[in-house]
């Protein structure tokens, strides 16, 4: 079953059974906390997915519009709290497919366009790859929210341990984001245009929302925060020596979905960044609002909950890194700043580095 | 096919009292908040009838919202529903069709710890594990954890006055209240200052907390904490039969110290937990207590009741069983979607539903003996355990349930309509089965609608009339909560 691309089949037993839970999930879910919104909570998802897998009026008069179920950012902590370990993102992700098939919401035309203009899925350009090694022993992936200077520390990190990187920046979405919106004939197709690009390879992914989109096309992927750990461990990459202390956003697709939280911080302790963890870490990381289009679908309720997550952060009263591009964005409004953990990173590298 | 049943008028003039992104009424939102998990509304959704859904929700952020908002329901007769989470279970929150549901989350910050007074002072719409969450990472507890801490509001627990699993040491919540503010039906607010006691007339608090929404709105509490506690030491014991266990149970109580968790499970609920953990346990009645606080104090504690338990005839069972208990013990609630969806692990169309019950110790044998007959004549599953406990009583929790596909000798024809029936004969045996052994019908879970045919009686014409006189001076115009605690009419509803 594809995690990336479910059917309404694949997830109907789900929403069945989530429709007639007491909502045990509300505490965790960061969407629901923030806006107050029962059709964001997933319980108020699941009775909206009924809906619209019965095709039935209910819960609203007349059909559950797109709009209705734009309230989730795919951060998984519902899945952490729940008992019978209901996938709510995919659940969205199939029914958002439906009603794009349905509906051809503006918004998920407008994004499908600027991927085939070569942009991302919300319109912004591209980053630019680093020169690639002609002899890559692996490659690395890029997001397309990632900054160019993400990828020019992760080039650096990799040079100081001697890895020879190949580059690759997907032309406009590796298809996660346009699977999030429901472009799913999109998304396939980007999905397989990764895949020819990546076919062979053993790939170093950025950003962890592509980790997924490498998984469907069968290629082999770690994320970047694992496969640089194991070069510390080898003894291949070292730092300077100082540091300092810092406090460390964990991207919740990053710590929930793929259980790598150990490994930034063992990263960042070598490199002497002292992480002082926030509230709410590790597993139980509070969203910064930038999964799932949530933006894209819902800005002002996206901005509540970087609000919140950034009170957290800021409470700690240390520089903050994060080591997902998204939620860096996400969380660096209002003046607010917060370190790409790549850049600071390579800001500890040895000078002759 | 339009959601509201207000005039659009009165609609655009709430986006005037209240700034337009408070006020929805999306068709999604409305049904969404169309009640809350009463198992009776559960059902009906199953058999697939269409919950009655309010005119408009609007979300207030802060007490003068909450004012402008019931001063203008007031003043244009629109019936008002506070709404926290949607998760009790008694249909307190069930939608009025011409009404403004009022819908509390926006209003979930923490506004004060006083590490000094231990105190925090909250809104209401805040969810329980985010406070204690919030607590916890600052060395403190509520100590309120009831199953349904991840899914209810403080004001929500507050307006029912609700009791957690850890009650028998920290007390209900009701208890931990040192101070609160409230708004009338006409807007007026009102503010009870923040005191650890008084003697200043009657605790006016009271008339806001158990309300259910129907005197007035709570709008912020502040409410008494206890330090984090170093140790949680579980226990289990396992006692010969029932009665030497409530027996047990009133020594503990007698014994000058007070475990934080105590519960006592029939024959029948013994058997479920054990074998939840692959354990063939026959007979018996197992306890399960805990004792949670500074190293010292704790382990002297934990060690006085088990000695008393001992000394009583129950059989030391070692640490497990708490520590199972502990591990699991909000599981129930997650399980009741496994239980009540079609097709589910029963079958189709199971009624289930839980009864809380309480009495002083004296009838407290005869409270179990009756109330569980009533229901074995209605069902096919009953389980209870006795916990909540008190100097002089303690609380019997009641589960029960019918399984009419799965266990029927033949097809039945209208399952649902079986199950329905079964619903509404189980409570009304068992409610009367309480009150004819004098036992209050509801310790924790509240009135609602669910508990309107037996209120009456369990106030008796004295307190009855006391309750209509309070409720006729502050909300003479009927707007708050209709119906509920069976003032005013409520519409719609099943």
């Amino acid at each position: 079953m594809s995690e990336l691309l479910p059917t309404v089949e694949d997830v109907v037993d789900g929403v069945l059974h989530g429709t007639f839970c007491p909502k045990m999930c509300n505490h965790v879910c960061p969407v629901f906390t923030a806006t107050g919104r029962h059709g964001a909570a997933p319980w108020g998802l699941h009775t909206l997915n009924a809906a619209v897998i019965a095709e039935a009026g209910d819960p609203g008069d007349g059909a559950v519009s797109y709009a209705d179920v734009r309230g989730c950012t795919g951060c998984h902590a519902c899945e952490d709290a729940c008992l019978y370990d209901l996938d709510v993102p995919r659940e969205v992700r199939a029914i958002r497919a439906r009603l794009v098939d349905r509906d051809d919401p503006a918004v998920v035309r407008a994004a499908v366009e600027h991927v085939r203009a070569g942009r991302s899925p919300d319109g912004r350009d591209l980053p630019s790859p680093p020169r690639s090694c002609p002899d890559a022993s692996v490659t690395v992936l890029a997001g397309c929210g990632d900054p160019s200077e993400a990828l020019v520390a992760v080039a650096r990190l990799l040079d100081a341990a001697d890895v020879e990187a190949s580059f690759h920046v997907p032309d406009g979405c590796c298809g996660r984001i346009l699977a999030d919106l429901g472009a799913s004939e999109q998304a396939s197709q980007q999905v397989r245009a990764l895949g020819d690009a990546l076919a062979g390879r053993e790939v170093v992914a950025i950003d962890p929302h592509c980790i997924d989109a490498v998984a469907e096309t069968g290629a082999s992927v770690t994320d970047v925060w694992s496969y640089l750990a194991a070069l510390v461990e080898d003894g291949r990459l070292r730092f300077a020596p100082g540091g300092g202390r810092v406090t460390f956003h964990d991207p919740c697709v990053l710590a929930r979905d793929h259980g790598v939280i150990s490994a930034p911080r063992r990263v960042l302790g070598a490199a002497g960044l002292e992480v002082t963890e926030p509230e709410g870490h590790g597993r139980e990381t509070v969203c910064s609002g930038a999964g799932m289009a949530f933006a894209l679908l819902d800005e002002p309720g996206s901005a509540m909950l970087a609000a919140r997550r950034r009170q957290q952060l800021d409470a700690v009263g240390l520089p903050a890194l994060t080591a997902c591009s998204r939620a860096r964005t996400r969380l660096s409004d209002d003046g607010w700043r917060v370190t790409d953990a790549l850049v600071a990173l390579a800001d500890r590298l040895h000078d002759e580095d | 096919m339009g959601g509201s049943t207000l005039p659009r008028m009165l609609i655009e003039q709430l986006r005037d009292v209240i700034s337009a992104d408070r006020v929805t009424d999306e068709p999604a939102e409305l049904a969404l908040r169309s009640g809350d998990f009463w198992p009776k509304l559960v059902m009906a959704r199953r058999r697939g009838e269409t919950p009655v859904r309010p005119a408009v929700v609007v979300s207030p952020r802060t007490t003068e919202e909450v004012a402008a908002v019931l001063a203008w329901c007031h003043a244009n007769d629109v019936p008002v529903v506070p709404f926290g989470a949607g998760t009790g279970v008694v249909g307190g929150a069930v939608a009025h069709p011409r009404g403004v549901t009022l819908d509390l989350k926006a209003m979930d910050q923490v506004l004060a710890l006083d590490d000094i007074s231990g105190t925090v002072t909250v809104q209401p719409g805040i969810i329980a594990q985010r406070l204690e969450d919030h607590l916890v990472h600052r060395g403190w507890t509520l100590g309120h954890y009831p199953s349904s801490i991840h899914c209810s509001t403080i004001g929500g627990f507050l307006a029912v006055r609700s009791a957690g699993q850890a009650s028998t040491g920290y007390g209900k919540l009701e208890e931990r209240v040192v101070g609160l503010e409230a708004v009338l039906a006409d807007g007026t607010v009102v503010e009870m200052k923040e005191t650890p006691s008084s003697a200043t007339g009657p605790d006016l608090k009271r008339l806001f907390i158990g309300g259910e929404g129907t005197t007035g709105v709570i709008t912020r509490a502040t409410l008494a904490l206890e330090p984090l506690p170093d140790v949680a030491l579980d226990h289990g014991v396992l006692f010969p039969d029932l009665a030497s266990g409530i027996e047990a149970a009133r020594m503990v109580m007698r014994s000058g110290v007070r475990p934080t968790v105590f519960r006592l499970y029939d024959e029948a609920d013994t058997a479920l937990v054990f074998g939840s953990q692959g354990i063939d346990v026959t007979e018996g009645c197992l306890v399960v207590f805990s004792v949670e606080g500074s190293e010292a104090v704790a382990r002297f504690t934990h060690d006085l009741v088990l000695r008393v338990l001992r000394e009583a005839g129950g059989d030391d069972l070692g640490t497990e069983p708490g520590e199972h208990w502990r591990a699991h013990r909000h599981d129930v609630s997650y399980r009741f979607a496994q239980y009540m969806k079609p097709g589910g692990e029963f079958g189709d169309a199971v009624m289930l539903d839980t009864m809380e019950v309480a009495t002083v110790w004296a009838r407290l044998p005869e409270l179990y003996s009756s109330v569980r007959g009533a229901l074995d004549d209605h069902c096919d599953v009953v389980l209870a355990h006795i916990s909540h406990l008190y100097p002089s009583g303690a609380s019997i929790y009641f589960t029960f349930g019918a399984a009419p596909v799965l266990l029927a000798e033949s097809d039945p024809q209208e399952p649902e309509s079986d199950a329905a029936r079964l619903y509404e004969a189980a409570w009304e045996a068992g409610q009367r089965a309480a009150l004819d052994v004098g036992a209050t019908i509801s310790h924790h879970h509240g009135i609602g609608l669910l508990r309107v045919p037996w209120f009456a009686e369990e106030l008796g014409p004295g307190a009855g009339e006391v309750l209509r006189r309070v409720k006729d001076a502050l909300d003479p115009s009927g707007v708050l909560n209709p119906g509920k605690l069976g003032l005013g009419q409520q519409r719609g509803g099943p």
